[in-house]
């Protein structure tokens, strides 16, 4: 402390006496800007670069290298913050060597991927996105910082925002699907989760919104992939999200692997400095992704020194891992390449970060062991993880088969079905996956006693030994059971004639998804699907509890099964969540936030298509129309889907008028009633389609919903308002021959449609003038 | 024929006009041909209605009935009212010159119709489809070939045809990949010039070729999820690299006309698109023909949502600059009337028209309208020996061969000695899906099939067949009776993969594997253990790992035509050494789409030791069989890769050499291609890039020097400015026998 005193002092003479490049600005503006000139102006260029620098300790690595000699880096002034650094009491020594031992006392900044909870998992971020419930999200993250913070980190690389048309692409798990509209809204309430409304409190963190920008539209599904796409794509498809971050005040934001027209994100000064800043009104840091600045080598834009200095010009301010930014910009100073307002600016950047976590007042802020003893992994948090759970899960199809009576005999069968280790999903690093509850368990305690469940494996995973030890990360244990495939079958099949119901749970493994877990095949595992029509042959009814990280092809399984649960990784409480929704103490309603394709080969659909010239109209094959030989345009489960144990009738929508003009409001309004026997939530969701555009527009685009709680036989009306607001778009205005973006309305005829989901939907025709 | 009084027909009408011109003409003394045109068309113009000129930018469709072919008896009004200046797929000099004698001597001003038709591998007379030849890498063969169904096509009354399609696709889920060249922008640059030749010879005036149309206007095979017609979304730089390049290509060889995309680029209907059509096409790459729209491509901007009625998607067409409005009748039904609210000037109109009318002229219709229609030459041309020859020339160049590996110590191919063959498979004696998608008029009385090719091949073997199955049927009640004749057998030939309608347009498949139970068919015959050769017979590269994992030897033999069954049976003996080099990539299954051999290295290029780099879990990243790449039944060795500096400046070239050597036992020919990679760039380059290519002819023991010469264009790309340059770096150079199997060395380019 005692050094940090004197920084706080000396800078104030420092400021008296000598004018510093920013004092134009204002103190409302930025209220750290006094005391950061007044580091600054003690520091070398060394040591501003040091503040630009995010070596990770080590305790778990995701990419190409490991930073070494931390410790004597941190003492030198070379490290900014740290990330995977594991354990309080090493937080709390590391942050006393960078506040007692280097020659300024700047503290680090710590930070963690946070993803999805910190110990107290909540379920994978796609399916978190199906809950369609913004309070609950919000709540997700504000757990997380909680306990991420009681535990000494106050930065979390959250939350990934990168929207996806591709289930090929394993990352698809840590998104929020494929809606540009349900993904701001989901952004906006992580970050608010994550930051509170005063980022200087113990308990809130900083988010780190990613990955700027396209990082979802690999292509061909390929992690790391290129990207490619159009402006109008970007801005109208892709951007939202990560514009909803920061809107909501997202403190950071990671830089993208993939390239942007032909430049890698973390060099893309358009995009980090045009878009992000200029445009957005970004005022935070932006950090690179894992090795993101050395491998622009590979990207092939030029050797080290010249990748870091076209990272830090486009606007880059931290660098993890490759150290680009430490050890070349000094040269590249010298040389020109750079300038110091450049790297003045990103150390600003940095030290302005650390300031609004407060860490300039008390660097320990965040090593609390009182908090870390009360505040994680507490019976309320889990709680929390198992309601969420339970409605984040999707009901694809019931065929009066589920809830099953909490009595008789349940044969629980397939490679998830006493697994605790895959039930946190991807990226959950902090998470102990061995207090994670098995499906097992949590049927034996929310079933009770009156149930007998036998239990049987049927199946590996994977049939491919190899293909699973690539898919196992982090030494995480594959728990194969060595006997062949058909004795493994055989004694499901005998466990299963003994029961009343069949719960066979199977799908993909956690790590089957996720980062490097790309698949070019989205089948159920043929060994898993041979378990499947083995059971089926029983006769007994068969509900499939399908846990996957992405959107699986199941036309086979949706032909031949009676009722598929989909309840992707639901966290540390999944195995009772799916329990309460298995037995109907908790009535699903979940809905999709991403399509689900038939086969691969419709893949990229998505339900925000454009119309063509040449439309099919009807579901089967037509000649010069766009559509397939083989199967039908429309995908096995649309975007917004999701099924109740109840049933929701809507009545006809109603609108306020047919023909509006200017900034007048459109209320649209609809009855729902709650026609079944369960109490349960519908989402009701409000499309609308232009018409005609300047350039054209989707057939549908989502613009709003509610999720309401309906008792049996109960009616409530939802009203949604639509404003000019809510029509625009991104497009070019011809008339004016610039080929720059335009955000606007257009005049003309919408059609505004309300329903349960994308497909199913009532709609009427407006027309709004200027 | 009575050609001079139909002529005379004609002179009456325009002798005024003639003569005016003529006269302007002489006492111009040199003056150029051009002004002689535009005097001609002007003082036409000014006779010509506004519904008159409206026709002209009209054109319609003849349909055929069971007794042959009938025009509609609306377009004949039309026809006969001016209304209507141009038909499509009318053929035959006899009909052809009933309708011209209609327009000529019927319709008040007597402008003779354009009469055009999709002549896309052939016109009675099958080629192989296009991108089977595009295999041939040989750019003399594919001009021929164009040239010949020109001259096939042209003897029989047409004098336009809407080819060359040059659309660069990456995704096999497309049918229309089968009418294209390919994935690679160099090689279908050459191949649609190559095209543009053929089609147009040295005079468009010339009875024995017709006006090439470029086609689609842009960006067409990179259809959303490879569902034809569907969206296209990619950025400019992309679109300007890989795409652009072979329309720009087949512009510069000089063709007469170009036809609008049906597909949406920058969010806008191609056929609306005023940065396509405008901006690129005329004042980019300064093209001055005509532009005419895809079938109805004008009025299916209301379903795009980019026009709010067809009034509107007619005034957005044509101030884009779209000339002529093929089938759809919208500026014949609607401009009129944007016109009188002023929505588009008469210039606009009048610009079209005389593009119409410019390509008439130079197709030497107004000297005389029945140029075209000469029924001796019909009868001597159409479906004539030359053709046949032709046909089984190009087939023979298109087959690649994939596999040939050693069957009980002897490769299995060529076939010297067969004894008892079993042909199994839907496709073997199978006369009209070889003809492939697209086959215009091709019928079926003149062509082989793979039995009849054997069988005269061979005329001493045994040679039995079996369907087995039906392309695409659920049927498995053959597989006894193939079963059976491939026991009997000592040697099995599978012809096997799609019939003809499941490539083409509005033909794509999301499972491009073989279709049908035929992979079933091909496992039961498996179990006999039996030498297998596969013949694939497919529009597109088709998922075919089972084969490459357990059959010794595959050709890929695609849809050949009219003489297809010579054709295979002439590689399977070794009569032709068989050369053909992929032009697209395979992938080992749906999910690796899009794959091409140009793709960036990105920033974690695969590593097998890491598991954080760009992979698949399943499938392996590379292809089944890369771009560039086919067997031949002798062996080529590469060495001595020399580049005659390390280093060139600016203004420099480079020569490239490499020995080539035949080291097995046939002669044969081999597709030398040569590659580059741009290493640092300011943006990112691709792993590689084709730019330039030899076939070549060697004897068994023969070397050839193979030389190349690199110069700064071909160093060039879009940089982040779309501006076109070469950037000074380190560059490699790679040469091989395909994109895969290369020698390589560096250089650098100097500021």
């Amino acid at each position: 402390m005692k050094k940090i005193l004197t920084i706080l002092i000396v800078p104030l003479l420092i400021h008296i006496s000598c004018s510093s490049p920013d004092n134009n600005r204002s103190q409302a503006e930025d209220p750290y800007a006094e005391k950061i000139d007044s580091i600054m102006a003690l520091m070398t260029v060394q040591e501003k670069l040091g503040q630009l620098n995010l070596p990770s300790a080590g305790d778990v690595t995701t990419g190409l290298a490991k930073s070494t000699g931390v410790i004597q880096k941190i003492k030198e002034g070379k490290v900014g913050g740290l990330f995977n650094i594991n354990g309080l009491e090493r937080r709390r020594d590391v942050q006393k060597v960078a506040v007692e031992e280097s020659r300024l006392g700047i503290p680090l900044l710590y930070g963690m991927d946070v993803i999805h909870g910190y110990k107290t998992v909540f379920p994978i971020p796609l399916a978190l996105s199906c809950s369609w419930d913004m309070d609950m999200i919000k709540e997700t993250a504000r757990i997380a910082a909680i306990e991420a913070t009681a535990d000494g980190v106050a930065w979390t690389f959250s939350p990934m925002v990168d929207l996806s048309r591709d289930p090929r692409w394993g990352r698809i798990a840590e998104g929020i699907g494929e809606d540009p509209y349900l993904g701001y809204q989901i952004a906006q309430a992580m970050v608010h989760g994550y930051q509170g409304d005063d980022l200087t409190k113990h308990n809130t963190m900083m988010a780190c919104v990613k990955h700027m920008a396209l990082y979802g539209a690999s292509e061909a599904g390929r992690d790391y992939g290129t990207v490619d796409m159009s402006e109008l794509r970007m801005y109208n498809d892709y951007f939202p999200p990560y514009k909803g971050a920061i809107d909501a005040g997202a403190g950071s934001v990671m830089a993208s692997f993939n390239e942007i027209d032909g430049i890698p994100a973390t060099a893309n000064k358009w995009l980090l400095t045009h878009v992000l800043r200029n445009e957005w009104g970004f005022d935070g840091f932006v950090v690179s992704d894992f090795t993101g600045i050395e491998e622009m080598v590979d990207h092939g834009i030029g050797d080290l020194q010249e990748v870091s200095a076209l990272a830090l010009t486009a606007g880059e301010d931290m660098d993890m891992v490759s150290e680009g930014l430490l050890t070349t910009l000094e040269e590249s100073l010298e040389e020109g390449l750079v300038s110091m307002e450049d790297i003045d600016q990103a150390c600003r950047r940095v030290l302005e970060a650390k300031f609004k976590l407060g860490l300039f007042d008390d660097p320990y802020r965040y090593f609390d062991d009182e908090r870390k003893e009360n505040n994680i992994y507490t019976a309320e948090h889990r709680a929390k993880a198992r309601e969420v759970a339970s409605n984040s899960f999707v009901l694809l199809k019931n065929e009066d088969v589920l809830p099953p009576k909490k009595n008789g005999t349940i044969a629980l069968i397939g490679p998830m079905a006493d697994n605790k280790e895959n039930m946190p999903g991807t990226w959950s690093v902090s998470g102990d996956f061995k207090k994670a509850i098995s499906l097992k368990e949590g049927i034996q305690a929310v079933a009770g006693e009156s149930v007998n469940i036998i239990t049987a494996r049927g199946a590996n995973v994977v049939a491919d030994e190899e293909l699973e030890k690539r898919v196992s990360i982090f030494g995480k244990p594959t728990y194969r059971d060595p006997r062949p495939a058909d004795v493994l079958i055989k004694e499901a099949v005998a466990a299963a004639r003994q029961a009343d119901v069949i719960v066979a749970a199977m799908g993909e493994s956690a790590e089957m998804s996720g980062e490097s877990s790309s698949r070019s095949n989205i089948n159920i595992p043929e060994n898993q699907q041979e378990l499947l029509k083995a059971l089926l042959k029983t006769g007994k009814p068969v509900v499939m509890v399908l846990f996957t990280g992405r959107p699986l092809a199941l036309q086979w399984e949706d032909d031949h099964i009676p009722a598929i649960l989909n309840v992707w990784f639901g966290g540390m409480e999944a195995g009772y969540a799916i329990a309460d929704v298995l037995f109907g103490d908790v009535n699903p309603s979940g809905k999709l936030s991403v399509t689900f394709p038939r086969n691969l080969g419709q893949v990229p659909i998505f339900y925000n298509h454009k119309n063509t010239g040449r439309p099919l109209e009807g579901e089967w094959f037509q000649k010069f129309r766009s559509n397939y030989l083989d199967v039908p345009n429309t995908p096995l489960y649309p975007f917004g889907y999701g099924l109740s144990y109840t049933s929701f009738e809507y009545g006809e929508m109603s609108i306020s008028d047919t023909t509006l003009s200017g900034d007048a409001s459109l209320e649209v309004s609809v009855e729902v009633t709650n026609t079944g026997e369960y109490t349960g939530k519908e989402v009701v969701q409000l499309y609308i389609r232009d018409l005609v555009g300047s350039t054209t527009r989707p057939v549908k685009e989502l613009k709003n919903f509610d999720k309401i709680q309906l008792e049996p036989g109960e009616s409530k009306t939802v009203t949604f308002t639509i404003t000019t607001d809510d029509l625009k778009f991104y497009t070019y205005d011809w008339d004016d021959m610039q080929k720059d973006i335009i955000h606007r309305w257009e005049p003309g005829e919408f059609d505004i449609m309300i329903g349960a989901n994308s497909r199913d939907v009532q709609s009427k025709r407006i027309k709004w003038n200027k | 024929m009575c050609k001079t009084g139909k002529t005379l027909a004609l002179q009456v009408r325009y002798l005024l006009l003639f003569v005016i011109t003529a006269i302007v003409f002489l006492s111009c003394n040199e003056n150029n041909v051009m002004s002689e045109r535009d005097r001609f068309i002007d003082s036409l113009m000014q006779e010509m209605t506004l519904e008159e000129k409206l026709g002209q930018l009209t054109a319609f469709s003849s349909g055929w009935d069971v007794t042959g072919p009938v025009l509609n008896e609306e377009y004949e009004k039309d026809v006969k009212a001016g209304r209507c200046g141009t038909l499509f797929n009318a053929h035959g000099v006899a009909y052809v010159t009933k309708l011209q004698k209609m327009a000529v001597e019927e319709t008040r001003l007597g402008i003779p119709l354009l009469f055009g038709y999709d002549v896309i591998h052939g016109y009675k007379t099958t080629f192989p489809i296009p991108l089977a030849e595009s295999c041939s890498w040989d750019l003399e063969l594919i001009e021929k070939s164009t040239s010949m169904s020109a001259k096939e096509a042209a003897a029989s009354g047409l004098n336009w045809t809407y080819n060359p399609m040059v659309d660069i696709s990456r995704d096999p889920r497309w049918g229309r990949v089968a009418e294209g060249a390919g994935e690679d922008q160099f090689l279908g640059s050459q191949i649609a010039a190559a095209k543009v030749r053929g089609i147009q010879g040295s005079s468009l005036d010339d009875p024995l070729t017709l006006a090439a149309c470029v086609k689609h206007f842009a960006a067409y095979g990179a259809a959303q999820a490879g569902r034809d017609y569907h969206t296209v979304d990619m950025s400019e730089i992309v679109f300007k690299e890989y795409y652009l390049p072979p329309y720009r290509a087949a512009i510069e060889a000089g063709a007469a006309s170009v036809m609008t995309s049906f597909n949406e680029l920058f969010g806008v209907p191609a056929s609306g698109s005023t940065y396509l059509m405008q901006d690129l096409l005329r004042d980019e790459l300064g093209f001055k023909g005509l532009l005419v729209t895809d079938y109805t491509s004008i009025n299916e901007m209301v379903n795009h949502g980019y026009a709010s009625d067809l009034q509107h998607a007619g005034e957005l067409a044509l101030k884009a600059g779209v000339d002529m409005d093929l089938q759809g009748s919208v500026y014949l039904d609607h401009l009129k009337k944007s016109l009188e609210e002023g929505a588009i000037t008469m210039d606009q109109i009048n610009r079209s028209v005389k593009r119409v009318l410019e390509i008439k002229y130079n197709l030497g219709l107004f000297e005389d309208p029945f140029l075209y229609l000469d029924e001796d030459r019909e009868k001597d041309l159409v479906m004539s020996e030359e053709m046949y020859e032709h046909s089984f020339e190009s087939g023979k160049r298109s087959i690649v061969l994939l596999k040939n590996e050693a069957y009980n110590g002897k490769e299995l191919l060529p076939l010297k000695e067969p004894g008892n063959i079993a042909l199994i498979g839907p496709l073997g004696n199978n006369d009209k899906d070889i003809l492939g998608t697209w086959k215009a008029s091709g019928t079926s009385s003149e062509r082989t099939t793979i039995l009849q090719g054997l069988k005269s091949r061979y005329p001493d073997a045994n040679i039995q067949f079996a369907e087995g199955c039906g392309a695409i049927e659920e049927d498995r009640s053959g597989f006894s009776e193939a079963i059976q004749t491939a026991r009997n057998a000592d040697l099995v030939i599978l012809a096997i993969g799609e019939s003809a309608p499941l490539s083409g347009e509005a033909s794509s498949r999301t499972d491009i594997g073989l279709p049908g139970v035929q992979e079933e068919l091909v496992k039961e015959i498996q179990k006999l253990n039996k030498p297998i050769v596969a013949l694939v017979l497919a529009g597109r590269p088709l998922t075919i790992s089972h084969l490459e994992e357990s059959v010794p030897a595959i050709l890929y033999t695609w849809h050949l035509g009219s003489r297809m069954g010579d054709a295979v049976a002439a590689v399977l003996a070794g009569d032709y050494n068989p050369s053909g080099k992929l032009t697209m990539t395979f992938p080992r299954n749906v999910g690796q789409i899009p794959i091409h051999y140009n793709m960036k290295n990105t920033g974690r290029p695969y590593n097998p030791k890491d598991s954080y780099t760009t992979r698949y879990l399943d499938a392996p990243n590379d292809p089944l069989y890369p771009f560039g790449f086919g067997l031949s039944y002798t062996s080529f060795n590469y060495s001595d890769l020399t580049l005659s500096t390390s280093s060139i400046s600016m203004d420099d070239s480079l020569e490239v050499s490499v020995e080539v050597t035949n080291s097995g036992e046939m002669a044969g020919e081999e597709v030398v291609q040569l590659y580059i990679r741009d290493l640092v760039g300011s943006i990112t380059r691709p792993v590689k890039e084709l730019k330039g290519f030899e076939k070549i002819m060697l004897e068994p023991g023969e070397t050839k020097t193979v030389r190349f010469t690199l110069s700064v264009d071909d160093l060039k790309f879009y940089n982040g400015k779309l501006d076109y340059v070469a950037e000074p770096g380190r560059f490699k150079v790679f040469i091989g026998g395909s994109s895969v199997d290369v020698l390589e060395k560096d250089f650098e380019l100097n500021m």
